[in-house]
């Protein structure tokens, strides 16, 4: 897969060569020859689904290094091949690449063990040193485990598994607490452990080809830099929607709700990356200051700004959509959790000021989309009889990923007046042979080249649930009840009056047409 | 076959009440129903585009089309000569019979008012003739433009209806004999009854740089000399003259194209937005431009002309000078790249950069704006400078050269475009021929795609210095290889004036499998 990534022919080594040395830097890859890549919670659904497969393909792509050794470790007594029964059907295996399974498989150990139990550990750490053949050995901890079991883990691997010649570094998945105090602890536990360098928090949306696109986008290009500000951008809506709802697993959505799941985190990092300004370089660290920045300057969400859904059945749609949230049998009968919302944020600072930043998402909605949407302002002085309708730059993270610039060009033919058309490039049809990596492949690499740009710092995160706890608090306070929205509409009729209040144009005239169809 | 071109199925009749809606305001239209379209020069062209126009259900049902030259001819002869041209299926063989029952022909002498009395005799004849529009199209040699326009003023005008004139190029072959021809016409007709024809301005991409500047917001703030480096302005043939030379020779690529075309484009791209998109607030905001443009010097131009390649096929192994018709030792340049300033506040210190040529390795018209670098990069000096791209033909589109991550694990920056090619976006649409849209255009009388007196007073201001240097010096222009780029120098003038060529982009059909 990485092979057809680049459009040059190139062999597995150069590929992993090349990223090596753009990702990665030469000295450190030089630190040790074995990587040891360690899954906590090897017998979940996360390690099953995401982990174990991501694992795969890079391996299959020659992007890991040579000598990588994967290690489960988990309550449950199970064996390798047990794991690799669980992966298979998510590791989408093709008959010529059996060899290359078996040798994966072959790189792989399982133990078992207590997460609270120090001696476990040890066990886990002689294991370890054991595969590295007493040489040095990098070590990444990925913690694909539930947030009750966090503490004892990390103090375990701490004190009993970190490698001493190589380096260490441990991966954390959400959620990250569910306010700003939760997380605070959690984050001081983190750094007690471990510093700051050593930590991996992954949200997978910056693992997203046209996420990591956004920072190129912007500070690549001289055309977008004396529009992207307040005085030409009227608003930007960063959209998050699934056609589906729950289906059965709502019981670990109730406890956190849409606001959690996806607009503290993926909304947000979003909205930091098409705010923040231009780093000094596309170091890590530089480009992170620049989002904690972005963030400093959005105050805590009013409810005022903010609609609140939850979906109930479409009595005349089939299957799934005519089940509401609450028919979902995991889901409290009684509970107000909202499956949608959307919100408006100010980013208070000389580039932003009064301009909205609409986050929306939602479950059971009309689409499966995730998108950035810039909306300029109308055209001063207009010249057309306001027959002009707004530019809007949209990047569409998912599904088929896109830029295109909604524009006004005439009406082709022998007319003069304008018409709403689009300069557009569509990743397919654009990059035929080019196959984009799943979010986790990039995320997970990343780690192994010590690449932290996209990954959340501690201060990230803080400010981040700075600016959602109020809010959430109150929400749970007052048992705020969610507006009911129909299974598969655009979600509730007050999230559009929202919208459309505090700037945003819609006008039904434009519809992105796929100009490669036949 | 306009119907075809529109995504709404509509009657002829509405098509055409929606263009006189859109093109014409006025009530000068209804002053009658009836017109009579006057061919001077008995052109097949002209009766071809006429034919198409009528085809297509776009002039006034009630119009009649009268030839006038010096040749006998009958109306048989000219639709025999026409058909060549004229691609009827046999659907519309009906309507290309209606076409020539409204045709007349009257054959009479340019210099003889008689002749243009008879002319004037047979107009009135026609049904509704007396109260008819006249539109007199002027398909002739330049010989005879004084005799022809002063005989159609003193015999032909309508006294109910309105008339217009339409002209054709050459306007003149400087600015003291171009002068000559404006007053002359102005003496006979006022200028909104003037036509003057530069057939780029009724393409459509050309049209649309209007719209596309005026009509987008994300343009506003950078169309400037902020952050364009440069502007580009290209016409590219890829054929000689092809034993049609010598009417080539007197007049030159700067007279041909430059002058005329690129100049054109050039004011659409720089001027300043006009009050509203009126005919002659449009053309007061291109005049205001090219007063801000110096007379060119020599110092800012490449001339050239093609010699054959020997490694060629065909006409590609002939020179220009090796075209019979062509003055042997001829100077003439078939090749030039000159470089404009316009000063004003907008784009002190942009170069304009005009280039054009025959036989060059590619057909091609187009607009290129390149921007500037993006200041403080933190790619690496890995960036390539945003071009935006209006081609003009072949092949219409309007595309954004810019910058993107290199899909996959890379982070790095590379060239992509946004793009809007108009074969893939607007399958069904059939872009009409350049001279149709100015033919309807006179008829509805709309003028903001005709050159006002004004207007190429100020473009053979810019060139006239320049052309008579020439003349006088006769410097030899650089010779290049036919089916070539052109010469070396004009790259190198290009390059010294700030366009950057990296040579590291093709733009992509993206649409192609």
């Amino acid at each position: 897969m990485g092979q057809k990534m680049s459009s040059d022919c190139l062999t597995r080594s150069e590929v992993f060569g090349q990223l090596r040395r753009e990702l990665y830097g030469e000295e450190q890859s030089s630190h040790s020859n074995t990587h040891l890549f360690i899954i906590l919670g090897a017998s979940g659904d996360l390690a099953k689904k995401k982990i174990y497969p991501t694992l795969w393909w890079l391996f299959r792509d020659g992007l890991l290094p040579d000598n990588t050794f994967f290690v489960g470790f988990a309550r449950s007594n199970l064996t390798v091949d047990d794991i690799k029964a669980a992966c298979l059907p998510h590791m989408k295996v093709s008959d010529e690449d059996k060899d290359y399974l078996s040798a994966f498989f072959s790189k792989n150990s399982y133990l078992s063990g207590r997460y609270d139990d120090g001696s476990s550990f040890d066990q886990l750490n002689r294991h370890l040193s054991s595969l590295s053949g007493g040489g040095n050995t990098n070590r990444l901890f990925y913690l694909a485990l539930p947030p009750t079991v966090y503490h004892h883990v990390s103090t375990n691997i701490r004190t009993h598994c970190m490698s001493l010649k190589g380096w260490n570094r441990v991966i954390v998945e959400k959620p990250f607490g569910r306010d700003l105090q939760s997380s605070q602890e959690l984050s001081a536990h983190l750094s007690s452990l471990f510093t700051e360098d050593q930590i991996y928090r992954i949200d997978h949306y910056l693992g997203k080809e046209m996420v990591q696109n956004l920072m190129v986008l912007r500070f690549g290009n001289r055309i977008f830099g004396p529009i992207w500000n307040r005085n030409s951008v009227a608003c930007v809506v960063l959209t998050f929607k699934e056609p589906f709802g729950t289906q059965g697993r709502g019981g670990y959505f109730d406890d956190f709700g849409i606001i959690r799941d996806v607009m503290q985190n993926h909304l947000l990092q979003m909205l930091c990356l098409v705010a923040m300004e231009k780093p000094p370089s596309t170091s890590p660290d530089d480009v992170r200051d620049e989002k904690v920045k972005v963030l400093k300057c959005i105050t805590p969400v009013e409810v005022s700004d903010v609609v609140l859904g939850q979906y109930v059945g479409d009595p005349e749609g089939e299957g799934q959509s005519r089940l509401g949230y609450l028919d979902d049998p995991t889901v409290p009968k009684d509970s107000c959790t909202p499956t949608f919302a959307t919100a408006v944020l100010y980013v208070q600072n000389e580039r932003w000021d009064g301009v909205p930043f609409i986050l929306r998402c939602g479950k059971a909605l009309n689409e499966r989309k995730a998108e950035v949407r810039l909306q300029f302002t109308d055209v001063p002085g207009d010249i057309f009889g306001d027959s002009c309708q707004r530019n809007e730059l949209v990047v569409r993270v998912q599904p088929d990923e896109a830029i295109y610039l909604k524009m006004t060009t005439k009406r082709p033919g022998v007319y003069f007046n304008p018409e709403e058309t689009e300069l557009d490039l569509t990743y397919k049809s654009r990059y035929k042979d080019v196959k984009l990596p799943d979010a986790y492949e990039r995320l997970i690499l990343d780690v192994f080249c010590g690449n932290q740009m996209h990954f959340v710092r501690s201060d990230e995160l803080r400010e981040a649930w700075r600016i959602f706890t109020p809010l959430l608090h109150q929400i749970e306070r007052e048992k705020m009840c969610p507006i009911p929205y129909t299974y598969g509409s655009r979600g509730p009729r007050e999230a559009d009056d929202l919208m459309k209040r505090v700037g945003f144009r819609y006008e039904g005239t434009y519809k992105w047409v796929q100009p490669h169809t036949t | 076959f306009f119907l075809e071109k529109m995504s709404l199925p509509l009657s002829r009749s509405e098509v055409f009440g929606e263009l006189r809606k859109e093109l014409h305001e006025d009530e000068e239209f209804h002053q009658s129903d009836v017109h009579v379209f006057i061919i001077m020069g008995a052109s097949v062209r002209v009766q071809s585009l006429t034919e198409w126009l009528f085809r297509d259900g776009l002039l006034p049902e009630q119009t009649y089309f009268v030839g006038f030259a010096r040749t006998n001819l009958s109306v048989d002869a000219l639709r025999t000569a026409c058909m060549p041209y004229l691609k009827v299926t046999d659907t519309e063989a009906e309507r290309l019979s209606a076409f020539f029952g409204r045709n007349t022909y009257i054959s009479g002498k340019y210099a003889d008012g008689d002749s243009f009395s008879k002319l004037n005799a047979h107009i009135e004849s026609l049904p509704g003739g007396p109260g008819a529009n006249r539109l007199f199209y002027l398909a002739l040699p330049p010989t005879v433009y004084h005799d022809v326009t002063k005989n159609i003023k003193h015999h032909c005008m309508s006294m109910k209806g309105w008339n217009r004139v339409i002209v054709e190029k050459p306007f003149g072959h400087d600015l003291q004999s171009s002068e000559e021809l404006s007053t002359h016409l102005s003496s006979l007709f006022t200028e909104d009854q003037i036509y003057r024809i530069d057939h780029y301005l009724g393409k459509e991409m050309v049209q649309n740089l209007m719209v596309l500047r005026f009509g987008n917001r994300i343009f506003g703030p950078i169309w400037n000399r902020d952050s364009v480096a440069c502007v580009v302005l290209t016409f590219k043939e890829p054929f000689g003259t092809q034993g049609r030379g010598g009417y080539f020779d007197d007049f030159g690529i700067i007279r041909d194209v430059m002058q005329n075309h690129l100049l054109q484009m050039l004011s659409l791209v720089a001027m300043e937005k006009p009050a509203s998109t009126s005919s002659d607030d449009v053309r007061d905001e291109k005049v205001k431009v090219l007063k801000c443009i110096a007379p060119l010097s020599m110092s800012d131009v490449v001339l050239g002309q093609y010699v054959g390649d020997p490694e060629g096929e065909g006409d590609a192994k002939l020179s220009y000078l090796d075209d019979p018709t062509v003055p042997k030792g001829s100077t003439q340049a078939t090749f030039a790249t000159a470089v404009l300033y316009v000063h004003n506040e907008r784009w002190d210190g942009v170069p304009f950069i005009l280039r054009c040529g025959k036989a060059l390795n590619e057909r091609k018209a187009e607009v290129r704006l390149q921007f500037t670098d993006v200041p403080g990069d933190i790619f690496g000096n890995q960036c390539r400078r945003n071009e935006l791209v209006v081609r003009v033909q072949p092949n219409e589109a309007v595309y954004a050269k810019m910058m993107s991550k290199k899909p996959g694990v890379y982070f790095h920056p590379e060239e992509t475009e946004l793009d809007l090619t108009y074969k893939s976006r607007y399958k069904d649409v059939k872009l009409p021929d350049a001279y149709e849209r100015l033919i309807l255009d006179v008829f509805c009388g709309s003028q903001m795609h005709f050159v006002r007196s004004d207007e190429l007073r100020e473009a053979w201001r810019i060139f006239t210095p320049l052309l008579h240097q020439i003349e006088k010096e006769k410097p030899k222009p650089i010779p290049y290889k036919y089916g070539s780029r052109g010469p070396q120098e004009a790259d190198d003038l290009v390059q010294r004036v700030g366009f950057r060529y990296e040579g590291t982009y093709k733009w992509v059909n993206p649409h192609r499998l």
